[in-house]
């Protein structure tokens, strides 16, 4: 048996066939074509209908303002970052480095004593 | 074979955005050091001699704002790294509050006009002399 020739009609029948214009198809085809366009179109108009899910709508949003939501996610990230920032400050995790305002305060030659209440604020305010 | 571009690409810019944006978040969240006193430089333990004895049992907060002071300790002349030495235990055993109103009125001070300045250090001195 030519097994060759009986596996390359099936490949081919499928070509032949894809590439054959619509009015070589049989008006049996046709009208099943035509069918399956309308109902489709059918199911599609039914679709629309419906009420839009919310996963849909947020969808669409996303993929209309997908530049908003960028340089929004960037500027939610910076905010987080300033206000995590003012936490950790007040917190006292993230000081400010007091260490010139210190140094200065402690090679002077005055004591230490007298820049604490109420020395000092007995001497200034005189 | 061309060559590969000294540009980074798209993605790799924005993971290196995000990645100097994050870094800093990771650095705040980890506890400071908390180096012994044999773990210090020369240096440091220089500035910090009059602290030898009671470093170990220092918080690693402290231990900072003590290491903080070597660089400005450094740039002292002789007599203000002997004045600064002197004051060093005493200032390592204010509380933080008392800390920061000494802080403060020393910026008050130095806010004031020369005149002035130079009135309320003469009241100082006298004000925290032993025999006042």
């Amino acid at each position: 048996m030519n097994h060759d020739a009986h596996d390359d009609r099936l490949p081919n029948q499928l070509t032949r066939a894809l590439d054959a214009p619509t009015d070589a198809l049989t008006l049996r085809q046709q009208e099943r074509l035509k069918n399956a366009r309308l109902a489709a179109l059918a199911r599609y108009d039914a679709r629309a209908e419906e009420p839009t899910r919310i996963t849909e709508t947020a969808g669409i949003w996303l993929s209309h303002h997908a530049r908003l939501v960028r340089h929004g996610s960037a500027a939610l990230l910076v905010g987080l970052l300033a206000l995590a920032s003012s936490l950790w400050l007040a917190e006292g995790r993230l000081t400010v480095d007091e260490s010139p305002t210190e140094a200065s305060l402690l090679s002077n030659d005055l004591p230490l004593e007298a820049f604490l209440e109420p020395t000092f604020s007995r001497a200034v305010e005189k | 074979m061309s060559p590969r571009s000294a540009v980074p690409s798209r993605s790799k810019r924005r993971l290196l955005l995000a990645g100097l944006l994050v870094a800093p978040l990771i650095a705040l969240a980890s506890p400071p050091a908390s180096p012994d006193w044999v773990q210090l430089s020369t240096d440091q333990q220089t500035a910090l001699a009059p602290l030898s004895r009671d470093w170990d049992r220092f918080s690693p907060a402290k231990k900072q704002q003590m290491l903080n002071l070597v660089d400005d300790y450094q740039a002292l002349d002789p007599a203000g790294r002997q004045r600064l030495q002197a004051r060093l235990k005493g200032w390592s055993e204010l509380t933080p509050q008392q800390q920061d109103e000494a802080r403060a009125n020393w910026k008050r001070l130095q806010a004031l006009p020369p005149d002035e300045r130079a009135a309320a250090y003469d009241r100082l001195r006298t004000l925290s002399s032993p025999h006042h």
